[in-house]
C-alpha cells in the first residue's frame, strides 16, 4: 500500500531503493523440548556456523579496518568458544530440557548478570560482548540470516531504530542509497555519518512506523522533505527520478564554484571548511573544495575498538589529514570522549547525566597520560602541514591554562629526546558550553582561536536534551538566547584579536548564514556536501547589509520570528 | 604450581585474558587459575574474567597432564607482563 511518512530530513538529497530492515533482536521465549539429542545437534550446529560467521567478519574488518577494529571479534569468537560457557548451555539442554534457543539465552543472561554486578565498568561493559555473541547464535538457531550492513546490496536503504557506531562503521556507502532510524535527530551519530557520506537520511519516524516496515519494501527516502515513502507508485517513482536529476543538475550548477574564492558581494573574504570524523572522509573533503578542516572529530579514532590507539596510529591519522590537506589549515580537536560516545577501555563510570559529567577536556585534565599520547601525536604530525590544536567542552581559563602547560611539558619532553614537531601550533577552544560564551572575553586572552560549537551550546543554554525526541521542537538555533551568545562570542574574539569560527550543524544552515556573517563570523566549517552551496550562498551575501540588519534580528522576541525574518 | 600477583593498573583485561585462553587451548591437558580457595578453567575466557582479577592481587597457576610446569610458567610470564 502505498504511504507517505513524516521524519527529520537530516541529510539532504533522495534514494529510491529496498529497505535493509536492522530489527532489534527479540529475546527466546521460554519452551521445553522432549527431544533432547535434537537440541544438542542443534546447538553445536549452530555454534559451528556462528564461529564461521565471526571469522569471516573478522577477517573482513582487518582488511578493511585494520586489526584494531577488528579485535572485538576476536573477542566474540573466543567466547564463543569458551568451554565452560557451551558446557552450561549444553547442560541447561540435557538436565532441563530447554530448547536451544533459551538454553543459550538462560545461560548468557546468567553471565552478563555476573558481568554486570562486577565493581570495574570495564568488566560490567563485557556483558554487551556476550548477549551480542547469544544473539547471533539464537538468530542462527531460528534459521535467519545476518543482516551485515558491510554486504548490503546497491540500492539499499537502511532502516534501524538507531544506528550505532559499530554499524556504521560497518556500512559500504556506494551501496546505500538512504538512511531511515526510528529515533534520533539531527546531530544523532547517525545524522553526523549520513551527512558525511553524503546519503540521505530521514530520522525520527517513531517506532511505530518502524515496527510496520517489512524487509526489502520498496521505498523512497526524501532528505529535503524529511519523509520516507512507502510502496510508491509508477508515478510517484517517476516523480522522484525527475527530482534526482533536478538535483544532480543543481550539483553540477555548483561545480562552478570549485576553485573560487568564497566572498561577500561586497568582498568580505569567508573561510569554509570541512567537518571530518577520520582520514577516510579526506576524498569528499577535496572534492567538494573545502578550504581547510574546520573539525577533525578525533574521538572517532578511540571509537569501536578493545584499547586506546597508539601513539603512532594516532600520528599516521593525524599526518595523514594534514599532508592530504597539504597547506590549508587543518583543526583537530582532542578527544570529545563521553556524553553519548562512549569508549569502554577507558572506563568511565556510567552516569545519570552524561552530558553534565565527566567528558572531553575534564576527563583529560584527570587523566593526562591518556591526553599527553594525543598531544605527542599532534605535536609530531605538525610538521607536515597547518596544525591548529582545539580543545572541546572548555568552562573556565583554568581548564585553558592546565591544557596549555601540559601541551607545553609535552613540548619539552619532545625537545629532550630530539623528537621533531611542530612548536608554533595555534591553540584554540570549542565555545559549547554557555559559560564559556559569557567569559568568552577572559578566555580570548588565553587562547588563539574559537570555533563555536552549537550541537552542545543549543542544548545546555535552552535545557534540552538533543537526543529526546519528544523535547525536539524546543532544540533551535533560532533561540533569542542562543543567538546572542554567539553573537557575544564573535565580539569578545575579534576585540582580543582573534578569529571566531564555527563548526556546530548551525555552520551548514544556509539561512542563518547572513546573519552570522553580519555577525562577523570568519570561518564555517560544516560536512563536506554543504560547501559549494554555501559559498554560492555567501556570493551573494552583501556584508554591509548583512551586518545592519543584526540588531533588527536580535531585537524580535522569538525563535520563530527570526527564522520567518531570516526566510524572507 | 606456581604464584602470580597481577601488577597491571587495570587488573587483568580482556586482552591479556584472551592471550591466557590462547595458550592454555594450546596445551593438551587441564589448566586451572586459583584464588582464594576458588579455582576455574584457565581456557575459559569468561572464567578468567568473571574472577575479576585487579591490581596486588596473586593467584596460583595449577596444571596436570604433560610437563605441566612449561605451561604454568608461559602463564605467569603473559600475566607478569601485562601493561597498564
Amino acid at each position: 500500500m502505498f504511504e507517505t511518512i513524516k521524519g527529520l530530513g537530516v541529510s539532504d538529497g533522495v534514494g529510491i531503493g529496498e529497505l535493509l530492515l536492522v530489527k532489534p533482536d527479540e529475546p527466546a521465549l521460554e519452551s521445553k523440548s522432549s527431544n533432547v539429542e535434537l537440541e544438542s545437534n542443534r546447538l553445536q550446529q549452530a555454534l559451528g556456523q556462528s564461529l564461521s560467521e565471526l571469522e569471516d567478519i573478522y577477517e573482513s574488518k582487518r582488511e578493511t579496518l585494520g586489526e584494531d577494529k577488528a579485535q572485538i571479534f576476536q573477542a566474540h569468537i573466543m567466547i564463543l568458544q569458551d568451554p565452560e560457557w557451551v558446557k552450561d548451555i549444553a547442560g541447561k539442554i540435557t538436565d532441563d530440557s530447554w530448547s536451544a534457543e533459551y538454553a543459550v539465552q538462560l545461560s548468557a543472561e546468567a553471565m552478563a548478570q555476573m558481568f554486570e554486578g562486577m565493581d570495574n565498568p570495564y568488566f560490567q561493559e563485557r556483558a554487551h560482548d556476550i548477549r551480542d555473541v547469544a544473539r547471533r547464535i539464537i538468530r542462527i538457531l531460528r534459521g535467519e540470516a545476518s543482516v551485515d550492513l558491510g554486504l548490503a546490496k546497491p540500492g539499499s536503504i537502511i532502516a534501524a531504530v538507531d544506528l550505532t557506531p559499530s554499524d556504521t562503521a560497518q556500512l559500504n556507502a556506494k551501496n546505500i542509497v538512504g538512511i531511515i532510524t526510528a529515533v534520533g535527530g539531527k546531530t544523532s551519530h547517525s545524522a553526523i555519518i549520513a551527512r558525511t557520506l553524503g546519503i540521505p537520511a530521514v530520522m525520527g519516524i517513531g517506532r511505530t512506523a518502524f515496527e510496520a516496515l517489512a524487509q526489502e519494501q520498496k521505498a523512497i527516502v526524501d532528505g529535503d522533505q524529511g519523509t520516507l515513502t512507502l510502496n510508491p507508485t509508477e508515478q510517484v517513482i517517476v516523480d522522484y527520478k525527475d527530482r534526482i536529476n533536478q538535483i544532480e543538475l543543481e550539483k553540477k550548477e555548483l561545480q562552478k564554484y570549485i576553485g573560487l574564492e568564497t566572498k561577500t558581494a561586497d568582498g568580505k573574504s569567508i573561510e569554509l571548511a570541512a567537518n571530518i570524523a577520520s582520514p577516510n572522509d579526506l576524498e569528499r573533503v577535496l572534492e567538494n573544495d573545502a578550504e581547510g578542516i574546520g573539525l577533525f572529530r578525533s574521538e572517532f579514532l578511540f571509537m569501536d575498538r578493545t584499547s586506546a590507539p597508539t601513539e603512532e596510529e594516532q600520528y599516521e591519522s593525524y599526518s595523514a589529514v594534514l599532508k592530504g590537506m597539504t597547506d590549508k589549515p587543518v583543526i583537530i580537536r582532542t578527544m570529545d570522549i563521553g556524553g553519548d560516545k562512549e569508549v569502554s577501555y577507558l572506563n568511565m563510570p556510567e552516569e545519570m547525566n552524561p552530558f553534565l559529567g565527566y567528558r572531553a577536556i575534564r576527563y583529560c585534565l584527570n587523566e593526562p597520560e591518556v591526553f599527553k599520547i594525543q598531544i605527542r601525536a599532534l605535536l609530531r604530525a605538525g610538521v607536515y602541514g597547518k596544525l591548529r590544536i582545539m580543545l572541546p567542552m572548555i568552562s573556565s581559563v583554568q581548564e585553558v591554562r592546565q591544557s596549555k602547560a601540559i601541551i607545553e611539558s609535552v613540548k619539552e619532553d619532545l625537545r629532550n629526546e630530539n623528537v621533531e614537531f611542530a612548536d608554533d601550533v595555534p591553540v584554540g577552544i570549542m565555545i559549547e558550553i554557555p559559560a564559556a560564551a559569557i567569559a568568552s572575553d577572559l578566555l580570548a586572552k588565553e587562547v588563539d582561536f574559537f570555533s563555536i560549537g552549537t550541537n552542545d551550546l543549543i542544548q545546555y543554554t535552552v535545557a534540552v536534551d538533543r537526543m529526546n525526541e519528544s523535547i525536539a521542537d524546543l532544540y533551535t538555533a533560532y533561540h533569542p538566547a542562543v543567538l546572542r551568545l554567539i553573537k557575544m562570542t564573535i565580539k569578545n574574539g575579534h576585540e582580543a584579536g582573534i578569529w571566531v569560527g564555527m563548526c556546530g550543524s548551525v555552520a551548514g544552515d544556509l539561512t542563518l548564514m547572513p546573519l552570522l556573517i553580519g555577525m562577523g563570523l570568519d570561518e564555517f566549517s560544516m560536512s563536506p556536501s554543504t560547501i559549494l552551496k554555501a559559498r554560492k550562498t555567501t556570493m551573494g551575501i552583501d556584508y554591509k547589509k548583512a551586518q545592519s540588519m543584526v540588531n533588527d534580528i536580535l531585537s524580535l522576541s522569538t525563535a520563530t520570528d527570526i527564522e520567518n525574518a531570516l526566510s524572507k | 604450581m606456581v604464584e602470580v600477583t597481577i601488577k597491571s593498573k587495570n587488573g587483568l583485561h580482556a586482552r591479556p585474558a584472551s592471550f591466557i585462553v590462547s595458550a592454555a587451548t594450546k596445551y593438551s591437558g587441564e589448566v586451572f587459575l586459583i584464588k582464594e580457595g576458588s579455582k576455574i578453567n584457565a581456557k575459559s575466557i569468561m572464567n578468567i574474567m568473571g574472577m575479576g582479577l585487579s591490581e596486588g592481587e596473586t593467584i596460583s597457576i595449577d596444571a596436570t597432564g604433560d610437563n605441566p610446569s612449561s605451561i604454568e610458567n608461559e602463564l605467569k610470564e603473559i600475566i607478569e607482563g601485562v601493561e597498564a
